[in-house]
């Protein structure tokens, strides 16, 4: 596995990197256009959850590349953490719960409501589908909630979904909110990704509806008549694939050679990740310091003496052994893949393409943190962490602010330059 | 019309102790387990309790106490409660009752607490929501008393509730900002009508999945997203104040922490890398427990008491892991100090004679015995002419005595026994260095008689036969020289007898296994003699063996030449340039380790050696050693993992030893008896001792485990009568393994058969030659089947399952035919390393066999079967197989779609003039669906494959019969059915939420039927010439409400569709298109296919494989 590997797997991840988009995600909403013209007359337009910036990019080159007027259109950005600045978006910190979140969009618009708001975010996928599935519906309420705030009635939201079990709940619940709403799947989206797209056009909340963030949105239940848990009646909105049939396939595995003449070159990643919450634990994993069992206690028979194995002849055996060898480079790799696109993974701000976890084929852009890649999932520990043998006490480390500061930062330099 | 679920495997999201029961929940399932007597087992199971939802929690009311024989159980999990009786009577029975119905909440319940009114009496309970808010529950009315809403109202991922009154009920939330938010149910609501928290702790830097309070130590614990346990010392959790000091950071896991425990004197954790770690206070490691497969461990509980330790697995398996014994009194590490005594020398090797006694022999020639129960060194003998190089062998006979041999470098070899180690004998059986010793015991031999191995130079090996009574050797047998096949390491490692066959087998250092004859000279080798001349005697070659002198009078020594006899069969390097490490034989077949981390399993088929299947047994382990077969059964594999020796159970997955020895290429010897497992070595020039004195088992395994991550395949491959009907099913797994399982359709049970583990990149199709019905409700089956998927790799097998009557069991043989793989060349390559792939890197999605003769007996090996392959590149490929030379053969290819291709299906249509069509359909992520005559191209491959048993250059399998565009995206379901009018029904389920039944007809293009008089190519031309038609097409578009993946016509008129949406509905097809008939909430995640089999005429048996496996019987 090099790291040419995934541009293999994954040619819209490779086609991101090589247009200069943030995530391979900016595909999606460009095919979503493609469909529903979605940026036609659009002055203004939010995107929710936005880390890394994909979608606040295609936002940015589509709207204001479109209209040549850039001053008349207003792109705003909302995430609850920083991300990288881009040019013609105004970004927000801030959480989409908040009111006053709202508030500062509908400023920036200088009172008007948006005529757009888009939101890719996706929990942090546990792998138990059933609260995956039921987090991710609680993020697009909570998006449906701020764009009663601050849409236009008429406008258009365009939010992901993940179409799991309850999935019709959410449908029922749009459907009061929007005229025309459909399940779209770009196909950049992968078809064996549990992640599709609403698109609700002709926003038109019910008679008498005042929007309200005090308190959540909470999910519909199922009823026994029009949306039933096992029976044939339930509100199943028509479903869209788009994009061109032509397009790149995302499924499909292409060669590193696209076109004959065309020569391949392995290109970094667009946006390095910031601060994932794996770091720090990356960082202890490589330098084997993560908390180890103890190897048996060593008995002596007669005299007190214990002869320490040297260190250096340790070694020798270890560089010998092919195993470690392997071991070894094949959990930097992966390490380096993982790590290398990965977008800031706090929780709102989050793109998971996929709850489905596949050794294969990854998701998005942006990926599940290192854990259980097929590299990974040894029965033992790596060789190397077991190296201290019977003389040695494990390795315990508990606070790692006792690190010096230059190894961790010199750690997270690696972390976030792929070799 | 019903359909009821017979059977789920699942998660196991929920455990709880009630006593000394185990209460599991798996799915919407509850299953007591008594762990009273040793034998533990389900007692008592209800289904559906949570009805769509999974159950995350069970709460017992109040602490149990022994007098008791009623306790109340809230079960828990999504937005559904139930109340439960749980009653235990008649000493280990349980009954369950409904205390008060199943109710739905309007918010994901995270924690539960059961609360006491004013008399101490459990009145109410506590229930924390997905968005931070509590809710007091009145459970026998049903009613909601009040709800609480915390200021912070986001989205939680975890919640531990504290107090046992609501006027001090403190939530500890665990919020989606990686905080922690401890609040009050009964502080001052603010203006906003919401409740301040008392305190926030921040330190986590990824979202709370777990919290845990214990109040006697005042520490609040928490695991998270970002792979760390954090213990915060909080005091009384009900005075919190902020700052709070976090006093211990715990970093173990090499992925996310699911859960965490304290108890008294340590803290217990899972995570998704399944380990279950033990920690004490000051955050050492003291037990890492791993066992279960694959992903995550979701589930723990504890039984303080007991030191016990139960968790549940992603792999739907249950274990028991015992805590309260320390573990160093079962095992420990001694150095022995050879050198403190005044012995001479250091030790040069070491070796077992049992498990109470260890022999060395010191690089001065000196041998000593050490006796480890009374801990006493022994001088044995010393001999100068050993010093320098020396083997050193021992083995104990049944009549206890113990014979050792050593050998030099000069062919010199000593044979004593230890009682009477004055009485060694000399031989010089080589002319230069002894390269190897093997003591042999065989099962047909007296018990006072053993054999001896000696390998000499030029690859001569000397089988000595020694009569051994009372301690003394009595007589010394030369029995026969063989020779080993050249090579530059030429000797043997290791040898077995079989003795019915009169049969050796060898392993040599080469890595070849090589058979041998005890009686008569079937080859003929010429061998080089010492001195450099050969004879040749009746067509043979032998040996001289004038050098070899025997020096004793009481040896017996034949005195005539021997022949030095060529193996009658080789398999030249099967295991590795590293060698040959033990042949063994077990239950009818043979085994062989290597040092290429590999077992085989063999048999002698007609005088030569044939490997059934060759399996990798433990990740990592690169150097087998030996294999152990239990009482029961389970394979232990003996070997080295990097520098740790570990003895390996490979069905429960788990390390039973594990010493850091340094590796293998040192002086070792393991033995072990009932109690006790000995492991001893030598490093920088001592002696260790490694001793393992567990008498029970410290885990046990409550459940097993199906597959360590998601199942992409299933099928159900027949039936095969026992006392009862069992159906075999093969499952596939992105784990890389393929389980091969029995269902009891009368118990509703599973059990594992085998699992195979060949893949090196995840499983993703299976397909097998489906056996005409007269095999059927057979005792025996037999058949091909094929495992395809990542890396482009695919593996035939042929499976053999029978019952044998007068044992309960069933055995089950898996035997490997061939492999293949797309780019296996790149694994040849050099430098491969320096170069960028650039080839795709394909998957196979979905495999089919051509079924294209209904006689073929599924039972005799198969000279020609074709496969059909679903390639994630774009192409259809086309294979044929053939058992006799072992071969998958790469016929023909397309890449007419151009999209990644999802599945493949075929049909073979007779026409009554006696000729038959063969088509394949296809579809890919485009959404259409192509047929394609592949007659021509199986009859010319047929053809072609007689003429030639070289290469295949793959033709062009050219351009689709038919294309029909049916669906808008991605078609993940296909099957074809033949209806009653003769045409076919293909039914299609897609990515687009629809089904498409489309018919088709296959018809002989008129005018080229008078042609099927004449020979081979003129009825060649007649079936090019059969053309196939869409006559109609139905559709229902949104048959389900996500991508549908499984789809089975179960009759003409009905038709069975499983979805991502996790429902499972029943249609009747009829002329006007599809009706719903029925559906059923399934409770298997990301369901990847289905299949189905009748049981009678009206009930039908359907299994879905995803995230788990369920098994639903529909009876119309």
């Amino acid at each position: 596995m090099g790291r040419s590997s995934k541009d293999k797997r994954d040619i819209y991840y490779r086609l991101a990197k090589e247009e200069g988009w943030r995530a391979r995600s900016a595909f999606k909403l460009l095919q979503l256009d493609e469909e529903f013209q979605l940026f036609q007359d659009v002055q203004r337009a939010v995107d929710l959850c936005a880390a890394p910036g994909s979608w606040s990019q295609v936002l940015s080159r589509k709207l204001r590349g479109l209209s040549g007027k850039s001053s008349e259109v207003t792109i705003v950005a909302v995430d609850l953490q920083a991300m990288a600045p881009l040019p013609g978006v105004i970004q927000i910190q801030g959480d989409i719960t908040k009111v006053s979140t709202a508030q500062e969009i509908i400023r920036h618009f200088e009172g008007q409501p948006a005529d757009l708001v888009v939101c890719d975010g996706a929990p942090d996928v546990t792998g138990l589908h059933d609260i995956d599935e039921y987090i991710q519906a609680q993020l697009l309420l909570a998006a449906l909630n701020i764009t009663t705030h601050v849409l236009k009635k008429g406008g258009t939201f365009v939010a992901k979904i993940f179409r799991g079990k309850d999935v019709t709940l959410l449908y029922s619940q749009l459907k009061i909110f929007f005229s025309d709403v459909v399940c779209a799947k770009p196909r950049s989206s992968r078809n064996s990704s549990i992640e599709a797209f609403a698109v609700c056009r002709g926003y038109a909340p019910p008679d008498g509806y005042i929007p309200n963030m005090s308190n959540p949105l909470l999910d519909h239940c199922y009823d026994v008549d029009f949306n039933q848990l096992q029976g044939p009646n339930r509100i199943i909105v028509p479903f869209l694939a788009c994009g061109d049939l032509s397009a790149y396939d995302s499924d499909r595995t292409y060669p590193l050679q696209l076109e004959p003449g065309k020569e391949y070159t392995y290109l970094p990643p667009t946006q390095p990740p910031i601060l994932p919450p794996y770091q720090e634990a990356c960082f202890l994993k490589r330098n084997n310091l993560l908390a180890k069992e103890r190897g048996p206690t060593l008995l002596e028979e007669s005299s007190l003496s214990v002869p320490l194995p040297s260190a250096s002849q340790e070694e020798e055996k270890l560089a010998c052994d092919p195993a470690f060898h392997r071991d070894a480079t094949e959990s930097h790799q992966v390490m380096v893949e993982k790590t290398c696109l990965s977008a800031p993974l706090l929780s709102t701000s989050q793109k998971q393409g996929k709850v489905v976890s596949d050794p294969v084929s990854d998701c998005d852009t942006t990926e599940s943190p290192p854990s259980m890649g097929e590299e990974t999932s040894n029965p033992f520990p790596a060789p190397r962490q077991e190296r201290d043998g019977i003389s040695h006490g494990a390795a315990c480390l508990r606070v790692i602010t006792d690190l010096p500061q230059t190894t961790v930062e010199e750690a997270v330099d690696r972390l976030s330059i792929s070799s | 019309m019903s359909m009821h679920s017979v059977l789920l495997l699942a998660p196991i999201t929920a455990l709880e102790f009630v006593g000394d029961y185990l209460l599991s929940g798996e799915g919407p399932n509850l299953t007591v387990h008594t762990l009273k007597h040793e034998s533990m087992c389900a007692v008592n199971h209800l289904q559906d309790l949570l009805r769509n939802y999974r159950i995350h929690g069970i709460k017992q009311c109040g602490s149990p106490c022994p007098g008791n024989e009623m306790t109340v159980l809230a079960v828990f999990g999504g937005k559904g409660l139930i109340i439960l009786q749980f009653i235990t009577f008649d000493d280990d029975k349980v009954k369950l009752i409904e205390m008060c119905q199943f109710q739905e909440l309007h918010d994901w319940i995270w924690d539960l607490q059961w609360l006491k009114d004013s008399l101490e009496i459990p009145s109410s309970i506590a229930l924390a929501l997905g968005h931070n808010s509590v809710v007091l529950y009145d459970f026998l009315t049903q009613r909601t008393l009040k709800e609480v809403h915390c200021e912070e109202k986001c989205i939680l991922y975890s919640a531990h509730f504290v107090g046992d009154y609501w006027d001090e009920l403190t939530l500890v939330a665990g919020t989606v900002f990686n905080q922690l938010v401890i609040w009050q149910m009964a502080s001052p609501i603010g203006d906003e009508g919401r409740i301040k928290p008392r305190c926030r702790i921040s330190g986590h830097g990824g979202v709370i999945f777990s919290i845990f309070y214990l109040e006697n130590k005042g520490i609040l614990a928490s695991a998270s997203d970002d792979r760390s346990l954090r213990l915060w010392s909080v005091g009384d959790l009900k005075l919190i104040e902020n700052p709070v000091h976090c006093s211990l950071v715990l970093y173990g896991h090499q992925s996310r922490v699911w859960s965490v425990r304290l108890l008294s004197d340590c803290i217990i954790s899972i995570g998704e890398d399944s380990a279950c770690i033990i920690w004490n206070y000051s955050g050492d490691v003291v037990h890492h427990f791993r066992g279960h497969k694959g992903c995550s461990i979701r589930a723990v509980a504890v039984h303080e008491t007991n030191g016990w330790v139960v968790t549940g697995g992603a792999d739907c398996g249950i274990r028991l892991w015992k805590i309260n014994g320390n573990k160093s009194d079962g095992s420990c590490l001694l150095q022995l100090n050879f050198s403190a005594g005044s012995r001479q020398g250091t030790p040069k090797a070491v070796t077992l004679v049992d498990t109470s006694c260890l022999l060395i022999m010191t690089d001065t020639g000196g041998l000593y015995t050490y006796d480890l129960t009374c801990k006493h060194w022994k001088f044995v003998l010393e001999d100068p002419d050993f010093q320098s190089y020396s083997l050193l062998k021992v083995v104990k006979l049944a009549n206890n005595c113990a014979i050792c041999s050593i050998g030099n470098i000069t062919g010199h070899i000593k044979l004593f026994t230890l009682c009477h180690p004055e009485e060694a004998k000399d031989l010089r059986l080589h002319e230069g260095k002894v390269h190897n010793l093997s003591w042999v015991l065989s099962d047909g031999q007296t018990s006072d008689l053993c054999n001896l191995f000696s390998s000499g130079p030029d690859g001569i090996m000397v089988w000595l036969e020694i009569f051994c009574s009372s301690g003394q050797i009595k007589c010394i047998t030369q029995k026969r020289h063989y020779c080993l096949p050249l090579c530059k390491q030429r000797w043997h490692t290791s040898i077995v007898f079989l003795p019915k066959e009169e049969l050796i087998v060898v392993g040599d250092r080469r890595g070849s296994l090589l058979l041998y004859s005890w009686v008569t000279v079937q080859n003929v080798v010429t061998i080089k003699a010492p001195g450099g001349e050969t004879f040749t005697e009746n067509n043979s070659v032998c040996h001289s063996l004038e050098s070899a002198s025997i020096c004793d009078r009481e040896t017996s020594y034949p005195g005539q030449k021997l022949h030095a006899e060529g193996p009658n069969s080789i398999l030249f390097g099967i295991h590795g340039k590293l060698g040959v490490t033990s042949v063994s034989h077990h239950d009818g077949l043979l085994y062989s380790t290597g040092r290429d981390g590999c077992y085989c399993q063999l048999r002698v088929d007609s005088g030569q050696l044939k490997v059934l299947r060759k399996q990798k047994p433990c990740k990592g382990m690169d150097w087998v050693e030996k294999l152990y077969f239990t009482p029961d059964n389970d394979l232990l594999v003996m070997g080295f993992h990097s520098t740790n020796f570990v003895l390996w159970n490979s069905r429960t997955n788990e390390k039973l030893l594990c010493v850091p020895c340094g590796g293998g290429h040192r002086s070792w010897s393991y033995d072990c008896s009932l109690s006790t497992k000995i492991f001893t070595y030598i490093k920088s020039g001592d002696t260790f001792i490694y001793q393992n004195k567990s008498t029970d088992k410290s885990h046990y395994v409550l459940k097993d485990s199906l597959h360590g991550r998601e199942l992409t395949s299933v099928r159900h491959i027949g039936k095969i009568q026992t006392n009862e009907t069992l159906n075999i099913l093969l499952t596939g797994s992105e784990d890389t393994t393929v389980n091969i399982l029995a269902f009891n359709g009368s118990s509703n049970t599973v059990f594992p058969l085998t699992t195979i583990s060949g893949h090196l990149s995840s499983v993703r199709a299976l397909a097998f030659l489906r056996i005409s019905n007269k095999d059927l409700e057979n005792s025996t089956m037999s058949t091909v089947f094929f495992s395809a998927g990542g890396r482009a790799e695919i593996e035939c097998y042929r499976l053999l399952i029978s019952h044998e009557c007068n044992t309960s069991g069933i055995r089950c043989q898996v035997i490997h035919v061939a492999s293949h793989r797309l780019d296996e060349h790149w694994d040849h390559m050099k430098n491969k390393h320096k170069i960028v792939k650039m080839d795709p890197e394909t998957r196979y999605m979905s495999i089919v066999v051509v079924n294209e003769r209904l006689d073929l007996d599924s039972g005799q090996l198969i000279s020609c079967l074709f496969l059909a392959a679903a390639c994630s590149d774009g192409c259809v490929r086309l294979f044929l197989m053939s058992e006799h030379s072992q071969r998958l053969l790469l016929i023909a290819e397309s890449f007419h779609h151009q999209h990644c291709v999802l599945k493949v299906e075929t049909f073979t249509h007779r026409f009554a003039a006696g000729s038959r069509s063969v088509f394949l359909c296809s579809v890919a992520t485009d959404g259409s669906l192509a047929f394609w005559d592949i007659t021509p191209t199986v009859d010319f491959a047929k053809s072609s494959l007689e003429l030639t048993d070289g290469e295949v250059q793959p033709t062009n399998l050219g351009i689709p019969a038919l294309i029909v565009q049916v669906h808008q995206s991605g078609i993940n379901s296909l099957h074809v059915e033949k209806n009653s009018d003769g045409h076919y029904l293909v039914a299609s389920g897609g990515d687009d939420n629809s089904i498409h039944i489309c018919v088709i007809s296959t018809e002989v293009t008129p005018g080229n039927v008078a042609s099927s008089e004449l020979g081979r190519t003129a009825r060649y031309q007649q079936n090019c010439s059969s053309c196939i038609r869409l006559l109609k097409k139905f559709v229902v578009l949104s048959a389900h409400s996500a991508p549908i993946t499984g789809l089975r016509i179960l009759h003409p008129e009905l038709l069975v569709s499983v979805s991502v949406d996790q429902r499972l509905t029943l249609w009747r097809l009829g002329d006007n298109g599809l009706q719903f008939l029925c559906s059923k909430f399934c409770h298997v995640a990301d369901v990847a296919e289905l299949d189905c089999w009748a049981d009678s005429e009206l009930a039908h048996y359907t299994v879905l494989c995803g995230q788990g496996l369920q098994i639903i019987k529909c009876v119309i």
